[in-house]
């Protein structure tokens, strides 16, 4: 099993260089640019909501991030201090309509679903962890 | 991101390179929105050169197309392949946008109305 880690503060500047830890561990592990794509857009959508909405004061805060590929699944991780918040609680967005008719926003919770297999929420010790797992070899 | 505006039979284009993603989002749609704002009645966004788009910037793209009907102007795509494809139609916004096989369909359909 290859793991990394990774640890960023609680600002939107970060989110360059996790794009660039993502991208590459995808190319260690010679990942399909399905699995890359499902990767790189998850982590937008969870971090960008975490660090915009995700705590109540305006402290600097650590948020954990993990990669791993165990056989053939690539399970990604979480791990932040901020607000309980359930992303699977969330209501499905309305996706009829066209330009004019559909409302902006709610689709980043709808990719993180689609786009991963299987996604976790646990709330422990005061701390949001959420998993999302996508197999590698059904690109 | 780069982000080349040119024209092509009197129409705007606008061709972004690399992907469109929570950190530049808001300045892909700021430069889209102020071309329309400028006066552009007919906007092609060809995302050939896209890898990957987030909801930050199908957002982006959802407020440039309502400015563009609000305009009265036409805005469609061209280049929607691989995994841009496939989130479009993940966000069923492949069916809310008008989006061409061919950036020439897509240049003369925007021309022809």
């Amino acid at each position: 099993m290859e793991r990394a880690e990774m640890r960023i503060a609680n600002e939107l500047a970060e989110l360059e260089s996790v794009r660039q830890w993502i991208e590459r561990f995808g190319a260690a592990h010679a990942l399909s640019p399905r699995v890359l794509t499902a990767l790189l857009v998850s982590f937008d959508e969870v971090l960008s909501n975490l660090i915009s909405y995700g705590y109540a004061d305006d402290r600097r805060h650590e948020i954990c991030l993990r990669l791993a590929l165990a056989g053939d699944t690539v399970c990604a991780e979480v791990e932040d201090d901020g607000v309980p918040f359930d992303p699977l609680a969330a209501p499905p967005p309305r996706l009829a309509g066209g330009v004019g008719e559909r409302p902006v926003g709610g689709l980043g919770i709808h990719f993180l679903r689609t786009l991963n297999d299987e996604v976790t929420y646990r709330r422990e010790e005061n701390r949001n962890r959420l998993r999302f797992k996508k197999s590698v070899g059904n690109a | 991101m780069e982000i080349v505006i040119g024209q092509s039979h009197g129409v705007s284009m606008v061709e972004p390179k690399g992907r469109i993603d929570s950190v530049n989002a808001k300045e892909f749609g700021d430069k889209v929105c102020a071309l329309i704002k400028s006066g552009a009645k007919r906007v092609v966004i060809d995302l050939a050169e896209i890898a990957y788009i987030s909801s930050a910037g199908f957002r982006a793209l959802l407020i440039a197309g309502k400015l563009a009907e609000e305009t009265e102007g036409r805005l469609a795509l061209c280049g929607v392949v691989g995994e841009v494809k496939r989130l479009f139609d993940i966000s069923a916004f492949a069916t809310a946008f008008q989006i061409y096989p061919t950036r020439e369909e897509c240049i003369a359909k925007v021309r022809a109305d």
